[in-house]
């Protein structure tokens, strides 16, 4: 039984940690204001990216080494080569983000409407490239599986293997920069100025702060995670490959996790493990009680869905607490008052 | 010696206006100089150049005898220009230290804390720097203000209207600072529209009217009225009030207790104005909110309009049993900023006579209506289908009283009648205010401004930390027991 | 040096001007994104743009456009309502798959009935479905202060799961079909096509009424100018003497029962039954959020963007089959389309002033 409640954490942190990506980017997105509803298509932009420049790298390499005939299916992946891909998955991920804070920022479009706009845009652009993108039809390649951060064998190590050894490069930088992120909030000059940014623009820009500038910069910086988070969907989370629409609502997940930790660093942390953890129990609690009803079946699998909806009407009958940690300003659109 | 800074012949022209003809203004190192001048006088645009956010189209700023040129508010700031602005740029959300520390471009360390402290106990104001800013009253809040001002170490310090929101009490600890600083050496420009605070604490004055500088003079030579016809021209007619005829009680409060306010007992005879004082942030809001039907009261019995039961009836109840409101913020509360005047004059007009037949809006009636109240309140405007915030505080002001006093309502309460609003628009208002009250409709004014409720109200009562004292006829009261009402403990004045 | 300044007065070309940038900016992006696409850019552009009469039947593509902008234009105008009013529905895929699921319910709970007379009736409880599923976010909304947006959205997935459910389990239909699905409804409950042979069937004409209804009353009646006044202002809307709770009631049953209405017309119309939801649910509702967007929330405008769009996807799908074209150029021309209308939306409130001044043009206050 304890195997199994191991497997399940281990599936939770591989499930987890997309979201956790994807909510810290937008987390400081929303401390400074802003509300970007394009985290899935973001995701999906960025996941096709840095698939497409894993397949790249690794076949380029391969080319260089082998020669022409080359199959894709023998090549490995180095860590390098993964950490090249994550790089275009993140640049591409803030290209697209950029988009949404030029519409919002410089152009001053609603925040929900560009959101959404990009969300639809992520989909319709990583479907049509993902089936052709200079003659190459992702959605039939086939890349190597990325190697783990430490030798196998240390997977086999009793409870740390696999919930340490195992892991994605992404997962141990995933913690990282949630750290990161709250130090930067609450410790530095740079993170105190996003807060005023989101908690008041008016002043802000009054006081002389760049409130376009430092918003433009979050956008990108939470576009660069949405995209990570979509590559780590897309590379590294089952084995590498591209399908349309892979991301299944993972981003609006994200989006729902701000909610729930009331923009607390801590507490997404939290929520984003407590959604992995629904997560890979559905498919495992089928498994087990592979004689359970169709009802409880579909509503183990809409359960993720359900859970962020019963957590927000928890969370939400607390106005105070929302009130103290939720940017004020934020989804306005900033106008210069003259 | 030359001047601390001095401003040349500042001009700056916006589509339509010339909001600085011509300029010239000095301030020397050890004065308060006062910068007088209505709304519209050019004082809000010559604030603008000295802070950086906007550039003359021609003329010179001179700091300390070398030309210079000011293109941000950084800028401003290392000059030594500190700026204390009338609407505060502060964070509700965060600490009294991180606002500050904003201020000054830093994250708040234990060096900036102790400063901070320091800071405040050398001059008499008293903070702590880890209140969060959405805690502290109106008072506090500008300490913050001035206090970021001072750690940027200014040579100038520059307050635009500082005394608007405080008690008479937090007004003179106020002076007593700033006298601190002048004596340092400091320049200070002090920018109000209280003759008699620029009378007492002022060294020198500089009047602006339509752009243009009229006067430079020592006010204290001067008196009110002297300075008063300076700044708009003709001297204002001191009103007299009508003759007492009041009828029978058409707005009463009878024990309201709510989280924000507790009003034992109040009650408002046609033909009076009843004013209600306070210092901002002591339950105003939520007077008004609840008088208006916004807010409903705990029970029904609480509020009587007319002699009827209101006190869980909304807004448009209330307006049905004779009741009109205006509420204290223009744009967002009284009127839709991008909406035309038309669509605004629907806003408080849904329940009257012939504006909608089930469900269905005239139109024609209301675009007639809107015109009305532009031409029989002396609202300026480009056209009754132009938005709603491109008018000026002033007329935007004349047109939501206009559009209640039209009614000719039984009961009409107002928040703040002229906050912000040019000295002409102002003293139309509140002459319309007395006109009908004299007619014979009851009103109750909620106001900070001392010397209006003494000019408008017949009985005041006081407002202090959500608590309504009981009202008494206004001659009876003193700008020095009122403002033992407005600051003094609660408890002792309910026993 | 560019300037932008606020307008103080609103004549034709303040509503007109950004449309038409927005337009031309479509176009042309349009044209770049074929030429990216495309192997033949010219060709499959003006294929593109004349396909009906390139297609064997001109009619039988103007059916497919009708009927796509009919189900897309109802469900825009409907959530228009409550955007108009900053109540934020993005949940109307869930509303439109209860209001099918509603719908087939209500056909097995009268009994099956074999008559054509028993189609409002179907309708009818389309539209309750819709209301009931929508509903639930305004309940959390108003009840527990739950933003209003994420429910609505999680609550499409949810839905999703339901119509798995129903056609795998209770209503389950031929075992053998390569996809869960009920059983057809009776040929009679089918809505009958206008004109033999094409998709503009009566659907489209009742979509087009209730649309009718809504413009009305979004234009001209009390409530309506009660939902303009919630828009930006919420303390206006209360001054005024609006319940800002009945604007999210509202708003949520308004858009909740078109997006019913399209589900119940859908069923009956297009496939007769209900399918997975993989099969069943094709995006129309995620779609008529950036339609009621592309229209401004004008109903006017909803419907011209509705054509618009549709007119585009459907002829995108022509040149996929025809030239191999990927059909996803539709969704990218739809976001440009988007993005222009809303980069340039803010061109109604300001101008673009050449010539040098700063940003202020208030006079000094």
């Amino acid at each position: 039984m304890s195997d199994l409640v191991i497997q399940i954490l281990a599936a939770s942190m591989l499930l987890a940690t997309p979201l956790l990506l994807a909510a810290i980017g937008e987390l400081v997105v929303e401390k400074s204001g802003v509300i970007n509803l394009g985290v899935e298509g973001m995701m999906l932009i960025g996941g096709l990216a840095g698939f497409i420049g894993l397949y790249q790298l690794q076949s380029s390499t391969c080319t260089m080494l082998i020669g022409e005939n080359c199959f894709a299916s023998e090549n490995s992946v180095n860590q390098f080569q993964y950490i090249g891909s994550l790089l275009v998955a993140a640049i591409v991920g803030a290209m697209a983000a950029a988009l949404f804070g030029f519409l919002t920022q410089y152009f001053r479009a609603n925040h929900i409407a560009a959101g959404l706009g990009l969300t639809v845009l992520g989909a319709g652009l990583s479907n049509s490239l993902g089936g052709n993108f200079f003659g190459v039809d992702y959605t039939s390649a086939i890349v190597a599986s990325v190697p783990p951060l430490f030798p196998e064998s240390w997977g086999d190590v009793p409870v740390v293997g696999p919930l340490l050894f195992s892991q994605n490069l992404l997962v141990p930088f995933s913690f990282v920069m949630l750290a990161a992120v709250w130090f930067f909030l609450n410790r530095t000059r740079a993170g105190l100025v996003v807060r005023a940014v989101g908690e008041n623009h008016h002043s802000a820009y009054a006081l002389g702060y760049p409130v376009i500038l430092v918003r433009m910069l979050t956008i990108m910086f939470g576009g660069a995670m949405a995209g990570l988070a979509g590559a780590f969907i897309v590379i590294a989370q089952i084995a590498p490959k591209w399908t349309e629409g892979i991301t299944v609502g993972k981003g609006w997940l994200a989006l729902a996790l701000i909610l729930f930790s009331t923009w607390r660093p801590g507490r997404v942390l939290l929520g984003a493990y407590l959604f992995g953890i629904v997560l890979a129990l559905e498919p495992r609690l089928k498994a087990i009680f592979s004689n359970m009803s169709l009802e409880l079946s579909y509503f183990l699998t809409a359960l993720p869905y359900i859970v962020p909806v019963v957590v927000l009407v928890m969370i939400s009958r607390n106005p105070v607490m929302i009130r103290r940690n939720a940017p004020a300003s934020l989804g306005q659109t900033f106008e210069p008052r003259s | 010696m030359t001047s601390l800074l001095s401003l040349e012949r500042i001009t700056k022209a916006y589509p339509g206006v010339l909001a600085n003809d011509a300029v010239d203004f000095a301030v020397e190192r050890g004065e308060i100089h006062a910068l007088l001048g209505e709304n519209g006088a050019g004082k809000s645009t010559l604030m603008k150049v000295l802070s950086g956010l906007t550039k003359p189209d021609s003329g010179q700023i001179v700091w300390k005898g070398d030309e210079t040129t000011i293109s941000s508010p950084q800028g401003s700031k290392a000059l030594g220009i500190g700026m204390v602005h009338q609407h505060f740029a502060l964070f509700d959300g965060m600490s009294v230290g991180e606002n500050i520390a904003l201020g000054l471009g830093g994250q708040l360390d234990d060096t900036r804390r102790t400063r901070i402290i320091e800071m405040s106990e050398k001059y008499g104001l008293p903070l702590d720097p880890d209140a969060l800013v959405f805690t502290l009253s109106a008072g506090e809040k500008q300490r913050i203000e001035i206090v970021r001002a001072l750690l940027g170490e200014p040579e100038l310090l520059i307050l635009d209207e500082p005394t608007s929101v405080l008690t008479p009490q937090e007004a003179d600890a106020l002076f007593a600072t700033l006298r601190l600083l002048r004596d340092e050496g400091r320049g200070l420009v002090f920018i109000s529209h209280k003759l008699n605070e620029v009378r007492a604490l002022c060294e020198r004055a500089t009047i602006l009217r339509g752009g243009k500088v009229v006067a430079t003079c020592v006010p204290a030579e001067k008196s009110a009225e002297e300075i008063a016809e300076m700044m708009i021209g003709t001297r204002p007619v001191p009103t007299a009030k009508g003759q007492q005829n009041l009828g029978d009680v058409a707005l009463e409060v009878k024990d309201l207790r709510t989280k924000d306010v507790r009003v034992p007992a109040l009650a408002v005879r046609r033909g009076e104005i009843m004013g209600v004082a306070g210092v901002a942030g002591n339950g105003q809001e939520a007077l008004y909110a609840y008088l208006s039907g916004e807010d409903l009261a705990p029970q029904a019995n609480a509020i009587w309009l007319n002699g009827v039961e209101a006190g869980r009836s909304g807004p448009s109840q209330r307006r049905a049993l004779g009741g009109a409101f205006v509420p204290e913020e223009r744009l967002g509360h009284a009127a839709v900023p991008d909406f035309s005047l038309i669509d605004n004059t629907l806003l408080s007009n849904l329940g009257t006579d012939g504006f909608q037949r089930r469900g269905l809006i005239n139109w024609t009636l209301t675009r007639e209506h809107a015109t009305e109240i532009c031409d029989g309140y002396d609202v300026r405007h480009a056209g009754v289908t132009g938005r709603a915030a491109s008018l000026s505080g002033g007329n935007l002001q004349k047109f939501i009283v206009g559009r209640e006093l039209i009614k000719q309502p039984e009961v009409l309460v107002v928040n703040q009648p002229t906050w912000g609003v040019d000295m002409g628009s102002a003293t139309n208002i509140r002459d319309q205010l007395k006109a009908l009250a004299e007619s014979g409709s009851a009103l109750l004014v909620i106001s900070q401004d001392l010397d209006e409720l003494f000019d408008l109200a017949d009985r005041l009562c006081v407002l202090n930390h959500g608590h309504l004292s009981e009202a008494k006829p206004t001659h009876e009261w003193t700008a020095e027991t009122l403002g033992v009402a407005m600051t003094g403990d609660v408890q002792e004045q309910a026993a | 040096m560019i300037r932008i300044v606020p307008r103080t007065q609103f004549g034709f070309w303040a509503t007109a001007f950004p449309l038409l940038l927005a337009f031309s900016i479509t176009v042309v992006v349009g044209f770049l994104v074929m030429v990216a696409m495309s192997e033949q850019p010219l060709s499959d552009t003006w294929t593109l743009l004349t396909f009906p009469w390139q297609a064997r039947t001109a009619s039988v593509q103007w059916g497919f456009v009708l009927q796509k902008s009919s189900y897309l234009a109802i469900m825009a105008v409907g959530l228009s309502i409550g955007f108009r009013a900053n109540v934020w529905n993005i949940g109307a895929e869930g509303q439109f798959a209860f209001g099918s699921i509603a719908a087939f319910a209500a056909y097995l709970l009268f009994g099956m009935p074999d008559t054509t007379w028993f189609l409002p009736v179907m309708l009818l409880f389309g539209i309750l479905g819709g209301i009931a599923w929508a509903l639930i976010p305004a309940a959390l909304r108003v009840w527990a202060n739950t933003n209003e947006l994420l429910t609505s959205l999680m609550l499409v997935y949810v839905a999703a799961n339901v119509l798995n459910y129903v056609t795998t389990g209770p209503w389950k239909g031929d075992p053998k079909a390569g996809q869960a699905e009920s059983d057809p409804i009776h040929e009679s409950l089918r809505i009958a096509s206008i004109i033999e042979r094409t998709d503009f069937h009566w659907g489209v004409i009742i979509s087009a009424g209730a649309i009718l209804v809504l413009a009305f009353v979004v234009l001209f009646t009390t409530f309506g100018y009660s939902l303009r006044v919630a828009q930006n202002t919420p303390r206006a809307q209360k001054f005024a003497g609006f319940s800002p709770q009945m604007t999210v009631w509202m708003s949520f049953a308004l858009s909740g029962a078109t997006a019913g209405l399209a589900g119940a017309i859908f069923l009956s119309a297009e496939t007769g039954k209900l399918i997975q939801s993989e099969n069943y649910l094709n995006g129309l509702g995620f779609t008529a959020i950036v339609i009621a967007f592309l229209g401004r929330l004008h109903p006017i405008g909803i419907v011209a963007a509705a054509l618009l769009i549709s007119y585009v996807n459907v002829g995108a799908t022509y040149v996929q089959s025809a030239s191999q074209v990927d059909d996803a150029v539709a969704d990218l021309v739809q976001v440009t389309a988007l993005f222009a209308v809303l980069g340039t939306a803010f061109l109604s409130q300001y101008r673009i002033v050449f010539g040098k001044a700063d940003l202020s043009t208030e006079g000094a206050v």
